[in-house]
Parts: structure tokens; C-alpha cells; sequence
């Protein structure tokens, strides 16, 4: 039973994450769902046509990524049309640290993090000068240029060939199979979640909204934006940083192809088809994006059967249907899914009883 | 073939494909004036236009000429219908959701494309003299004459066409402020209309022509992402900056591939015009003819 | 109040209980074989990706082949099953595609690239999971680093070997003759460069510098400029039809002499159209298979095939090329004792002299410790007239040394 009004004797009280004790159990069943579910996910193999844990894996690399470009886009309302190239950056890095200089992943990881974030950084100078649609540009030539960077650097890279990188072992137990890599992804997961929501409850947190909604007013009120900004930058791209770690290590396969800017257009749709400034959003949309190309496949593979050939039109469309979607959400529903599930919850909060 | 005419040929090969970007690079900027839209659909409109025309000429056999303008005719419905159901929805939303929502049309448009005419490279039929232009030592296409001059004819009739005709008077003014020009009686909706349709034809031709070179596929598009670092350096809202920098960013991205992939073992070329953007951005923000915005609270 | 609530919890943990084990109950109930459970084979292809020009044919010939196999009587009375997906070129998508392949117990792939492909090698052979790459890249066909690894066509290595053979032989001037080699950043025209320069030098050919041409190429002519300053004789194209094209138009135009040697991907029967009469005399491909209509026994299947299904399309070489791989994979899948990786792997390392009705230059044989499936191919030309008509067709030794390079 939800409850109807607020009624908050304490400040800790109304600063609580989790709120009634409804909810409480409801995140409670759902932990225990995460915990359980590598051991329970075989059957939903068959029914989604596809490999459901890789696809939680990926999808967990996804939410830590989006929740940085939301701290960036949704909290401080800067685009970034390079994160897919800074996510490479984090997978390059690592694989860099760990396969030619012999750092253990736990080491390199955060290392990762933290060159991106200084990556991030630099591109993110223009923004000290610049407003939204000039950073979107500036940020798309980063991705260009680091794309650049990752094929033809080749001493470092490995050139389009790409690094063969290795799996993390965790007090001598080897985290190759998609069930141990879970716990590892999920653990940073609800990590970078509470960041997130911790993170919007912070001085940071409120000068990132304050630059967001008016940044000459919130120069005013003495919140320093160049700071602030290039902060939100850095945040952003060591979580996104981290994410490509992650994905570098679970992968085994880095090479650019994988960081294009479709990678980037896939972060931005994520956060706004699950809702910009939300820490739910990032989490909707990365399941959202995720899954849906998985779900194309189904009516796809049934057509396959009937008429073989199709499939070549089908595929073809995949990505239009992202643009549509894409098109959609902005046009009726721009605050996304976590605007709606709200909508939805309050609605039934006072059913039937509504108004 | 000695140093200096190595040098002639790159650039007169950079103003030749740079004259493919201004062309697109005129309708990016013309959208921009008119409706502070920044398009990311600019190079899938030149792809849509090529493609149409291409299938009219090899698979209706209609004649050049009325292919060329049944495309024109094509691509003004393909703008209205774009700015009626997709962009006009959005007028008054934030930078990044217009950004975002062109973005999701060049992949709709994208797909639409390759899933009706495949992902082969598919050639036009020889319209323009295939013999290449000789003066001394360089070469060009003769195809490339006709995109400069074509770019420069629309350079001009825009240019007189903001200066002096009422229509372009009235998008520079609602380009300046929506609510004032409603207010002066000007049809915002009628503004931003005509806009995307001249954009749309603009980067049609830019299509045919560019399709004429060595055909058309679905990597058309790209050409598309060019026109960021030409209106960057000419500046976002001017109409000479666009052409100049679109001829700017062709003969730097073919010096730059002829004297630089030596030394970064190749592809200097698709990245150079990417490096000059954040140098810009980062030293000159508004470009060589940009309005500058100065804020005041 | 708390009573409530209580109730509340209860019947909603029921109620996901019973959904749950609903779940569970439904996926079950599909599982009993029916009578003739098909063989699933898992594709890997590229039909919207950079290489999507050359990459959708070959997936529709795989796809055309699985139907052809299931007419004639599959697999000792089993069907196949083809499930063709998209990867796009991308690596991460063909490890998730492969993964899934693996989980449903999937023991035999058809796939593509060669930088995804070389990027699964790893993983294939630690599961035991033969896979069938429209990749031929040299460094797959050595079996005791790749043992799971096959393909059809001759090597990238073994092709780029033929052709500084074919300009050592045709070579008559005075001095040593010069290539230059231009090749995409790609895995696909990387790779195989170092041995063919190696070998070049060991014939006295003198090697220029090398040129990148991008695979989305619509110019070169910087790239050609800079060629022009060495002069070669021969060029080699390790591109994809649209950038060979490119290339050689502009060459023409810049008025070269060069004459350019194509990898298999980069020549097909789009060649003549998209270049034009630039191609004519100037360009030359390296082709190990057959080309599309072209008529030798094994193309009948085909054509009859293409006559049934979709009549109006055009094809290209890439159909064949996908052709040859099902139906060597069809023999070996007929003749393995056990149906699992190992079994399939064992039956095609027992081929010998595979009869592919003409589709290739020569019989396909695997062995134990040889995945070359030969090492002869047909040099093509775009003759005066456009038309593409065999040189001569070019035989290299098997020579141990250059297994796996």
C-alpha cells in the first residue's frame, strides 16, 4: 500500500532514498531478483531468442554510461555527442594498462575512469564558452578525432585490428563466464546509481541543475560555472570511462568500430526515452535501447521463415525504427519513460479516487 | 609531376569537392536563419535527392532533365512533410531535444532508403562528358565545374534573396526573434516551410552532382557530417561563411590527405576538418561571418 | 492498516509467484524434440554495415543455399537451419550473436569479417564451435593456432603472393618493376600486406609507399597524387568494389599508367559498371571464385535457385562465394560421425579434392595441419571492350612456410 500524502516528522525522514517501507519491499524483492537471476535466466533464453544474461550484462555496461551522460545532459544540460568515443576511451585505456603495462584490471579500471575523465575534460573546454548546440558540435568533432586516434595510433592501439584483452580475476578466481562477470557489472551498477542519486542531493548536484536551468542566474547566486561545468564534464566521463572498462574486460575484443558515433546517438536516445535528469531514466532508457533490437528480431526471424530474403529489408530497418522512436518520445512524450511511470504510479495512488 | 603541381592539383581538387560542401553547407546555414534548427538530416536530404533522381533516370527512363525536376519537385514535399509533422511539434523545445529529434530523422530517412534501394553502390547513367578537364598538368571533373558553379549561382541568389526580397527579410527577422515577427504580422509557420524547402532542394542538387562522380550509396550521407566544420568556420548563420568555408574545408582536407597521411599513416583526411572545428571553437567561436551573441542578463 | 498492507504483499507475491513459475512452466513445455528437429547453423553477417555492398549478397546466397540443401534431402533426412542476423561489422555484436549461437547450442557458423572473425578465433576454438568465415585471411588457415577456422577462398596472402607473381611473370622492361600497395584501415586490407611485400622483394620488385583508401571512399585523388610521384607499374587494391572503383576512376583521370591488382572483394560485375571505361585495360582481379551466371556445372543449382525465388534480382560473385561455403559445409555435415564441433571439424579436414562443379578455380582439400583450401585462383581482367574475361589462372605452392602468413 502506498501511501497518500507525506507526512515527514524528520529531516532524515524526507532525505531517504527509499521512503515507506512499501517500497522498501519492493526494492528488497528486486535485489533479490538480481541476485538470483544468472541462476534462473536460462528458460527466458529460448522465449527472447537471444542469450538473456549477456544481454543484462550489456545492459548494466549501458546504465553506468547513461547515468554519466545524464549527470551531463540531464543534470547540467550539456549535450555530449562523444560519448561513445569516450566510452572507447575507457575500453582503449584499460586494455592499454593491463595488457601492455601488466596492471591488474582492479588498478586499471579506475585508471581508466580517470583518463577519460581527463579526456573528457579537454573537449569539454569549448562549453566554458559555449552554448548547447555549439557543444554538440564541438563534442561530435571529439568523437571524430578519437575514433581518428584509436584506428591509426597504431603502436598504441593496435590499429583497426584492435586489442585481445583479458578477463579479471578476483583472488585468483578467473571472472570469465557471463554469470561471475555479472555480479562484477551489477556491483558497479548499483554503485554509479547511488552515485547518481546521491549525487543530485549534493552542492554539486543542485550548481549542475542551477547551470542547467538558468546558468547567468545561477552565476549570480555565487555558483562558480566554469568549475561546475567542466566538474560535470569530468564526473561524466569517468563514469562513462568505467562503463567501457567494464565492457572492454567482458567483450575481450576492443576495436573502434565499436565506439562510433551510433554508440553516441544510442547514449543520447537512452537518456531521453528513459527520461533526462531522472536516475531512473538512464536505467528505463539502457533497457529501452537494449532490449528493443532483440525484440525486432522475433517478428523478424518469424518473417525469416516464410519468406527468406526479408530478413536483408528488416535489418535495414532496425535502425529507422530507433529514429522513430527517437522522434516519437521527443514529440509525445519528451520527459520519457520515467515521467510516465510516475504518471502512471500516481494515478493509480488514488484510484479510484482520482481526479 | 613536380612539388608545385602536386600542390595546384590538391587544391583545385579541394575547391571541387569543398564545392559539394558548400552546397550542403548553404542549406544547413538556410535552416539555421530561418528556424534556429541545427540539422543533422542535411546529408541524408542529398542522399534521398540522389537516390530519387537516380531511380527515376535507370528504373522510369524518364529524361534528365525531367528527373532533375521531379526530384525538385520530390524533395519540397519530402521538406514540407518533414517540417509539418516533425519540426513544427518541437518549436519552442530545447536545443538538445531539436538536435536529437534530426538526428532520429537521418536514421529514418537512412533506412527508408537502403531498405527500398539496397546497400549496393549503384551508378548514374553518364549524364555530364566523362573526360576529365585538363589546364596544364591538373585534371578535374567536369562535373565538379558545374557543383562550383551551381554553388555559386545559389550564393548569390540567397544572398539577394535575404537582402531584398520581403520573404527573406521576414525569416531573418523571425530568425531573430519568433514572437516579434508574429507580431509584425509574418507567418512564422510560412517561414519555416520555405526554409526546408529550399534547404532540401539546395542539397538535392549537391546529390545529383555529387552522385554523377562515382555513384551512390547509402556512405552518401556522410558528406552530410562535413558541412559541421564548413559553418563552423563561416560562421553558423552567414551565407557567404558557408561557401567559403565549405571551399576552405575541401582544400584543407586535400592538402592535409596529400602532405600529412605520410607522417599518420593515412586517413588525415576525414579526420583534418574535425581538428580545424575544435580549433575554431575554441579560438573563434561565432567563425569568420557569424553573428556574435552577446548575452546580457 | 497494517493489516492490509500485509494482505496486499501477500497476494502480490503469489500472483509474481505464479507468473513466474508460469514462465518457467510455458518454456518447458517447448522443449520435446519434434520429429525432424532442424540442425541450427548461426550466421554472422553484414547487411547494413561498411561492407553491406558486398556483404548482402553473400548473406542471401547462404540463406538461398539453406533452402536449396533442405530440398535435397538435408542432412541425412534433417533440415537445416540458417539463422541469419546482421552484425553490422561490429565486433561486440558478432561476440553477442556468437554467444547466443553457443548457448542454444549451436556447433557450426557462418561468418564474415576478418577483424570479428579473428577476434572470435579465440573463444571458437577454446568451445569447440567450427566456424566458416567469408574472411579468408591467411592467419586462419594455420590448424595448430586456429584449429576451428575455415573458409573457402584461396587466402588473402596466397592472392597478394599470385599477383606479384602475375607482375613478375608479365614483367618486361629493362629495370625492376614497381608496385605500390593502397589497401582500407581495415583488418581485411591490413593483414595480408606484410607478406606480400616480403615476397615482392624476394621476386626484385621495388615497393612503393603505401596509400590508405578508405573503404567509403568517394575521392582518392590526394592519395593517387601521391602515388604518382613513385610511378608504379602495378598497383594493389585491398579494398571493397566501390573504393576499387574510386580508386582506379581517379587514376584514370590523373592520367596513370598504373595498372591495378584487386583483392577478391574488390572486383566483382559491379566492377566495369561503376568505373567505367576507366577500368578497361587497367583494372585486374584476383578471384577465386566463379562469377555470378558464368556457366560451369555447379552454377545450375543456383541459377535455378535465383529463377525460383527472386527472379528480378541481380547477383554477384558474393553469392557464389557463400554458395561454395554451404555446400562444403553440407558435404562435411553429411559425413560426421558425431554432429558437434569436433565431429564437423574431423569430416572437413577429410575432404580432399572437393568437386565444387567450377565455382572455384580449383578443388577445395583440408587436412589436419593445412586449412588452405588451395592455392589457385583466376586473374580477371576489364578487357578494352568492359567485359570481364579470365587472364590466366594462377597456381602457387603449397608451400609450409607460408601457412598462416
Amino acid at each position: 500500500m502506498q501511501q497518500c500524502g507525506i507526512f515527514h516528522e524528520t529531516y532524515k525522514e524526507d532525505m531517504a532514498i527509499f521512503q515507506t517501507p512499501f517500497i522498501k519491499f519492493w526494492m528488497a524483492l528486486f535485489f533479490a531478483f538480481l541476485a538470483v537471476f544468472p541462476w534462473i535466466s536460462k528458460p527466458l533464453n529460448a522465449a527472447l531468442n537471444t542469450n538473456t544474461l549477456y544481454l543484462m550484462n550489456l545492459i548494466g555496461i549501458y546504465i553506468i554510461g547513461a547515468h554519466g551522460l545524464n549527470i551531463l545532459t540531464g543534470f547540467t544540460g550539456q549535450i555530449s555527442l562523444g560519448h561513445g568515443a569516450f566510452m572507447g576511451v575507457g575500453a582503449y585505456s584499460s586494455a592499454i594498462l593491463t595488457i601492455k603495462l601488466g596492471i591488474p584490471f582492479w588498478v586499471a579500471l579506475p585508471m581508466a575512469g580517470l583518463i577519460t575523465a581527463l579526456v573528457g575534460m579537454v573537449f569539454g573546454i569549448p562549453s566554458l564558452r559555449l552554448k548547447g548546440l555549439y557543444l554538440a558540435i564541438a563534442t561530435m568533432a571529439a568523437q571524430f578525432i578519437i575514433e581518428y586516434a584509436m584506428r591509426n595510433w597504431t603502436s598504441l592501439t593496435g590499429g583497426s585490428t584492435g586489442m585481445v584483452v583479458s578477463s579479471p580475476s578476483f583472488f585468483g578466481i578467473s571472472i570469465d563466464s557471463d554469470r561471475s562477470y555479472y555480479y562484477l557489472i551489477y556491483a558497479f551498477v548499483i554503485a554509479a546509481t547511488l552515485f547518481t542519486k546521491n549525487l543530485a542531493r549534493t552542492r554539486s548536484g543542485r550548481a549542475f541543475v542551477a547551470i542547467r536551468d538558468r546558468y547567468l542566474a545561477a552565476e549570480v547566486i555565487g555558483v562558480n560555472v566554469w568549475l561546475y561545468r567542466i566538474l560535470s564534464f569530468g564526473v561524466s566521463s569517468f563514469m562513462v570511462g568505467v562503463a567501457g572498462s567494464l565492457w572492454a574486460h567482458y567483450v575481450l575484443v576492443v576495436n573502434d568500430e565499436a565506439f562510433g558515433i551510433w554508440l553516441s546517438v544510442q547514449f543520447l536516445a537512452m537518456i531521453i526515452i528513459g527520461g533526462m535528469g531522472h536516475v531512473l531514466g538512464g536505467i528505463y532508457g539502457a533497457i529501452f535501447m537494449t532490449t528493443l533490437p532483440i525484440l525486432l528480431r522475433i517478428p523478424e526471424h518469424a518473417l525469416t521463415q516464410v519468406y527468406p530474403g526479408i530478413f536483408a529489408i528488416f535489418q535495414s530497418l532496425t535502425e529507422g525504427v530507433f529514429g522513430l522512436i527517437i522522434i516519437l518520445f521527443l514529440i509525445f512524450e519528451p520527459d520519457g519513460l520515467a515521467a510516465r511511470w510516475h504518471t502512471i504510479k500516481n494515478y493509480w495512488k488514488l484510484w479510484p479516487f482520482s481526479y | 609531376m613536380s612539388e608545385i603541381w602536386i600542390f595546384l592539383q590538391l587544391i583545385i581538387q579541394g575547391l571541387a569537392i569543398g564545392s559539394v560542401y558548400a552546397l550542403v553547407a548553404l542549406g544547413f546555414v538556410l535552416i539555421y536563419k530561418a528556424s534556429s534548427v541545427i540539422n543533422f538530416a542535411q546529408g541524408e536530404l542529398l542522399m534521398v535527392g540522389a537516390y530519387v533522381c537516380l531511380a527515376l533516370l535507370t528504373t522510369y527512363q524518364v529524361p534528365f532533365w525531367a528527373s532533375f525536376l521531379l526530384t525538385m519537385a520530390f524533395s519540397v514535399v519530402l521538406a514540407l512533410s518533414i517540417e509539418r509533422f516533425v519540426l513544427r511539434p518541437m518549436i519552442g523545445e530545447p536545443v538538445i531535444s531539436i538536435i536529437m529529434i534530426t538526428i532520429g530523422l537521418s536514421l529514418v530517412l537512412k533506412s527508408i532508403v537502403s531498405a527500398i534501394w539496397g546497400t549496393q553502390i549503384k551508378v548514374f547513367p553518364a549524364i555530364f562528358p566523362q573526360a576529365p578537364i585538363k589546364l596544364g598538368q591538373i585534371v578535374v571533373s567536369e562535373v565538379y565545374v558545374y557543383t562550383f558553379l551551381a554553388s555559386m549561382i545559389f550564393l548569390v541568389l540567397f544572398a539577394m534573396f535575404f537582402k531584398y526580397s520581403r520573404m527573406g527579410i521576414a525569416m531573418r527577422a523571425t530568425a531573430n526573434s519568433n514572437q516579434v515577427a508574429l507580431s509584425m504580422g509574418i507567418s512564422v509557420k510560412k517561414v519555416f516551410a520555405i526554409s526546408w524547402c529550399v534547404a532540401a532542394v539546395v542539397s538535392a542538387v549537391g546529390g545529383i552532382l555529387i552522385g554523377n562522380i562515382n555513384g551512390v550509396n547509402i556512405t552518401l550521407s556522410a558528406v552530410g557530417l562535413k558541412v559541421f566544420p564548413a559553418v563552423i568556420l563561416g560562421g553558423l548563420d552567414s551565407i557567404p561563411g558557408a561557401v567559403l568555408g565549405g571551399l576552405i574545408i575541401g582544400i584543407l582536407e586535400n592538402l592535409s590527405g596529400g602532405y600529412l597521411d605520410h607522417f599518420f599513416g593515412g586517413g588525415v583526411k576525414e579526420v583534418a576538418p574535425f581538428v580545424v572545428l575544435v580549433i575554431i571553437l575554441m579560438i573563434k567561436p561565432y567563425g569568420l561571418f557569424g553573428t556574435e551573441e552577446i548575452e546580457r542578463v | 492498516m497494517m493489516r492490509m498492507r500485509s494482505k496486499w504483499i501477500i497476494g502480490l507475491t503469489v500472483a509474481v509467484t505464479v507468473l513466474a513459475l508460469g514462465v518457467f512452466g510455458c518454456a518447458k513445455k517447448e522443449e520435446p524434440a519434434k520429429p525432424a528437429e532442424p540442425i541450427l547453423i548461426g550466421g554472422i553477417f553484414d547487411t547494413t554495415g561498411p561492407t553491406s555492398g558486398v556483404g548482402k549478397d553473400y548473406a542471401v546466397g547462404a540463406v538461398d543455399a539453406a533452402e536449396y540443401i533442405n530440398a535435397n534431402g538435408g542432412v541425412n533426412g534433417r533440415p537445416i537451419e540458417l539463422i541469419a542476423n546482421d552484425y553490422a561489422y561490429k565486433p561486440d555484436k558478432a561476440v553477442e550473436l556468437y554467444k547466443t549461437y553457443r548457448d542454444k547450442g549451436i556447433f557450426l557458423i557462418q561468418g564474415w569479417g576478418t577483424g570479428d572473425t579473428n577476434a572470435l578465433s579465440a573463444l571458437v576454438n577454446k568451445d569447440q564451435v567450427v566456424y566458416m568465415s567469408a574472411s579468408y585471411d591467411s592467419g586462419l588457415n594455420d590448424p595448430s593456432k586456429t584449429p576451428y577456422n575455415f573458409y573457402v577462398g584461396t587466402s588473402y596472402g596466397d592472392a597478394l603472393r599470385a599477383a606479384m607473381k602475375f607482375v613478375k611473370d608479365t614483367w618486361t622492361g629493362d629495370r625492376a618493376p614497381k608496385v605500390v600497395f593502397t589497401y582500407p584501415d581495415h583488418p581485411y586490407g591490413k593483414n595480408p600486406i606484410p607478406s606480400g611485400k616480403a615476397y615482392a622483394k624476394e621476386l626484385g620488385i621495388e615497393v612503393g609507399p603505401d596509400q590508405i583508401v578508405s573503404l567509403r571512399a568517394t575521392d582518392a585523388v590526394s592519395q593517387l597524387t601521391n602515388m604518382k610521384k613513385f610511378n608504379p607499374d602495378w598497383a594493389w587494391i585491398g579494398g571493397t568494389t566501390p573504393s576499387a572503383a574510386v580508386t582506379i576512376k581517379d587514376a584514370a583521370k590523373l592520367g596513370l599508367d598504373t595498372k591495378f591488382l584487386i583483392n577478391v572483394w574488390g572486383f566483382d560485375e559491379n566492377m566495369p559498371e561503376l568505373a567505367g571505361e576507366a577500368a578497361n585495360e587497367r583494372a585486374f582481379g584476383m578471384a577465386p571464385f566463379t562469377f555470378y551466371g558464368v556457366d560451369v556445372p555447379g552454377m545450375k543449382p543456383i541459377l535455378e535457385m535465383h529463377n525460383k525465388k527472386h527472379p528480378d534480382d541481380k547477383h554477384l560473385v558474393r553469392y557464389v562465394q557463400s554458395w561454395v561455403s554451404m555446400m562444403v559445409m553440407w558435404d562435411a555435415l553429411k559425413r560426421a560421425e558425431t554432429l558437434d564441433g569436433p565431429g564437423v571439424k574431423a569430416a572437413l579436414e577429410q575432404i580432399r579434392d572437393f568437386d565444387t562443379g567450377g565455382l572455384t578455380a580449383a578443388p577445395i582439400t583440408f587436412t589436419p595441419t593445412d586449412h588452405r583450401p588451395n592455392t589457385t585462383l583466376f586473374i580477371y581482367k576489364v578487357d578494352a571492350e568492359g567485359k570481364q574475361v579470365p587472364v590466366q589462372s594462377s597456381t602457387l605452392e603449397r608451400k609450409p612456410e607460408w601457412l598462416g602468413k
